[in-house]
């Protein structure tokens, strides 16, 4: 009989601890976890709260400027107007919606890619490897085309196309076509016009980011982008503060002198 | 016949068992005891590990408040770093467009213009118009196209419209395709 109740107050107890141990363990390894992203979100305060010491974020408003989160079209203005007058040539005929559906640098594209395309293939059947090109993928920008025509010295306009491609906002040339007045070769001295066709870039991507997420990193090849827009031209654009000009108070005559009743 | 000791006996048989009975109480008792003190530690263990797991959430929400407060420094900062990143791709594209065309500018020399230039980013396509002074100079750019050096550096290359004016200028349209290519 004391042995049996003896036992069975063993079993009780022991199994009483083995309850308490197994749930002690449990909040352990919960205490780890939550350790763990602690350490996480102090590193990320700490972080945050220190940002402005980060070398790379002092190029914030560089960046911005590269690639605005808007449309930069007055920005566009301002970087054409400062770079064709740094090179001295003039810019014309600026238009937004480029001319037909098929403009002649579009013509001469399509029956370049044609022409590629046919010789791949002719190429391929030859060949037994298939090669594989990757694509580029576009995402997180979006562009808007602009179109227009320079005119200047060919050396300045070389310059000019050469210039435009390292100024804010982020500009690329998607055409160009040199208009050449006579059929000899050109000279750096001759005097051309270049229709060009460009692309100025701003952002469009959607960011998304939680409160305990880590901050992102700057690798290096963020690094090599922040080192290259540092040689890049800013233009300054003027902003209007105030209203200038008019002077005419009265523009309707209401200020007349009183018509007396015996005057009319 | 019986034992005339048998209460005795009985006697002697009930003490043994009872000294048998003590010293499985007491074995039983201390045991007992052993493990009442081990609950009683385990317990004390998890009041301590419960605290300690109420401080960290304690921190944990005070952190939230100091990051939370940080909210437009932390929304300007990952703009800045994901525009880097776009920035890098297309910068990567450019630079593709731009090497060939710089490379095709000092490769033919001084004699050789380029006039025109047609370019899709998104099919990675270069086409570009030459003018070149006379048949020894566009012998040379055949010749430089078809080198080693040129068939490495770019995937596609293709002449095509090639022409001649009044005055003996030859125009040729070269297309390239840039980008990075990988064999299967």
């Amino acid at each position: 009989m004391a042995v049996a109740s003896g036992l069975l107050c063993l079993i009780i107890v022991f199994s009483g601890i083995i309850s308490q141990i197994n749930a002690a363990l449990d909040l352990n390894r919960e205490i780890i976890t939550k350790q763990q992203k602690l350490n996480l979100l102090r590193q990320k305060a700490t972080d945050l709260e220190n940002l402005d010491a980060q070398g790379a974020y002092a190029s914030v408003d560089l960046v911005n400027k590269i690639l605005p989160s808007k449309k930069p079209l007055l920005e566009l203005l301002a970087a054409l107007n400062a770079v064709a007058s740094k090179d001295g040539v003039m810019f014309t005929n600026l238009s937004l919606s480029p001319g037909a559906i098929a403009s002649e640098s579009t013509q001469f594209l399509d029956s370049a890619k044609s022409n590629a395309k046919s010789n791949a293939k002719s190429n391929a059947k030859s060949n037994a490897k298939e090669k594989k090109v990757t694509s580029v993928s576009g995402k997180g920008h979006n562009s808007l085309d602009v179109e227009l025509e320079v005119s200047g010295v060919f050396s300045q306009v070389q310059k000019f196309i050469s210039d435009i491609e390292k100024v804010a906002p982020l500009i690329t040339i998607k055409s160009l076509s040199l208009d050449i007045k006579s059929d000899d070769i050109i000279r750096p001295t001759d005097q051309v016009s270049a229709q060009l066709i460009v692309s100025v870039y701003f952002f469009t991507q959607t960011v998304e980011a939680a409160l305990e997420s880590p901050l992102p990193n700057i690798g290096s090849k963020e690094q090599v982008i922040i080192a290259e827009i540092n040689n890049y031209y800013y233009p300054s654009i003027e902003i209007q503060q105030q209203i200038i000009g008019g002077n005419l108070e009265d523009l309707f005559g209401l200020d007349m002198p009183e018509i007396k009743t015996g005057e009319l | 016949m019986m034992d005339i000791n048998f209460v005795r006996n009985r006697i002697k048989t009930l003490t043994k068992l009872a000294q048998g009975d003590k010293k499985i109480f007491n074995i039983a008792g201390v045991t007992t005891a052993v493990f009442l003190v081990i609950l009683v530690g385990i317990f004390g263990l998890r009041f301590y590990l419960i605290s300690q797991l109420s401080k960290i959430e304690n921190s944990k929400q005070s952190l939230l408040a100091r990051i939370k407060s940080q909210e437009n420094t932390e929304k300007s900062f990952v703009i800045f770093v994901d525009k880097l990143r776009v920035l890098s791709g297309v910068f990567a594209e450019r630079k593709d467009k731009q090497d060939a065309i710089s490379y095709f500018s000092q490769v033919f020399g001084s004699d050789v213009v380029i006039d025109r230039i047609a370019y899709d980013a998104s099919s990675q396509f270069l086409a570009f118009g030459v003018m070149a002074a006379d048949v020894f100079t566009l012998e040379n750019v055949f010749e430089t196209l078809a080198s080693e050096q040129s068939v490495q550096k770019f995937s596609s290359l293709t002449k095509s419209n090639l022409q001649r004016n009044s005055k003996g200028i030859y125009q040729m349209q070269i297309t390239v395709v840039l980008g990075k290519e990988t064999a299967e």
